[in-house]
């Protein structure tokens, strides 16, 4: 499975367009990694369990999409986007979307 | 950005929470400025370093006349917090109003590591371009408990893009490097 955030992969052709396919999570933050991040706001800098858990919800949204795309039958996810939202108080959606495509070796020459 | 070292000065940080505000506010301005000086330095560092080998755009095409064999996304991201000092000049801005001064470093630091931690990703696989970068910032929420002053939010900062493998030197003066395949035709 090819993953970009291009119109096109280098050196492939697109030969069919599947449509949409997306994923989503929804995490909350747990109370001991608050507390921690709670300390680390106090001077400032990275807050470095946050930035594992999204980086985690994420990927499981990329999953997700990429799960979809296999069952259309696709072999490449082209002009994949994320986004962020903030849908309560202590969760965050990360929701992954793209355009399933087969695509084929481009002939050289 | 914080190293394992950094914690002493969270447990420092703590026992002065209960300690006078203003020994607080003075403390957390050093440190904080003493964390941001040292993320610069570094940051300065690594982007020179990688600037070397990778070129970023957000263009969604590579430049015309360079052709690549194959791209796979690249991403980083980081969540970053502000600091007690920092919290208490934005405050102090909410009343004015006007440009929140304090903040505004970290987001911009908080980018370039975002990027950073991308083009890491895209030289581990010998990529020398990145193509379509898209930036995004997000509030992922904030803490629960505690009375207003001490709730603060944490953004998020995520860079993602495309590397891909080209046949373009950077330090040729001809860009593309000399390929005695093109001459087939």
């Amino acid at each position: 499975m090819y993953l970009v955030n291009t119109e096109s992969i280098p050196g492939y052709r697109v030969r069919q367009s599947l449509g949409l396919v997306q994923g989503n999570t929804i995490r909350a933050k747990h109370i001991g990694r608050d507390i921690m991040a709670g300390f680390k706001n106090i001077v400032g800098g990275e807050i470095v369990g946050y930035t594992e858990l999204l980086a985690e919800a994420r990927n499981e949204a990329t999953q997700r999409m990429i799960a979809q795309a296999q069952s259309m039958g696709a072999n490449a996810i082209v002009n994949v986007r994320y986004s962020t939202a903030s849908v309560m108080q202590a969760a965050a959606e990360m929701f992954a979307y793209g355009t399933a495509v087969i695509v084929e070796p481009e002939n050289v020459g | 950005m914080l190293a394992k070292g950094d914690e002493a000065f969270t447990v420092v940080i703590l026992l002065l929470t209960y300690g006078s505000p203003v020994v607080m506010l003075f403390a957390t301005w050093l440190i904080g400025r003493w964390i941001q000086d040292r993320h610069v330095k570094s940051l300065e560092r690594r982007e020179a370093d990688v600037g070397k080998r990778i070129i970023v755009t957000n263009e969604k095409r590579l430049p015309e006349g360079v052709a690549a064999t194959q791209g796979t996304m690249v991403s980083g991201s980081v969540v970053v917090g502000t600091d007690y000092f920092r919290r208490f000049l934005a405050a102090w801005r909410n009343i004015f109003g006007g440009r929140v001064g304090s903040v505004e470093p970290i987001l911009m630091r908080a980018r370039r590591e975002a990027i950073l931690r991308m083009l890491a990703k895209a030289d581990a696989q010998g990529a020398n371009f990145v193509v379509n970068v898209r930036l995004e910032t997000a509030v992922v929420g904030t803490t629960q408990g505690g009375n207003n002053r001490n709730k603060f939010s944490m953004c998020e900062v995520l860079a993602y893009g495309t590397a891909v493998k080209t046949g373009y030197d950077h330090h040729s003066p001809y860009g593309v490097t000399y390929d005695a395949r093109n001459d087939r035709n």
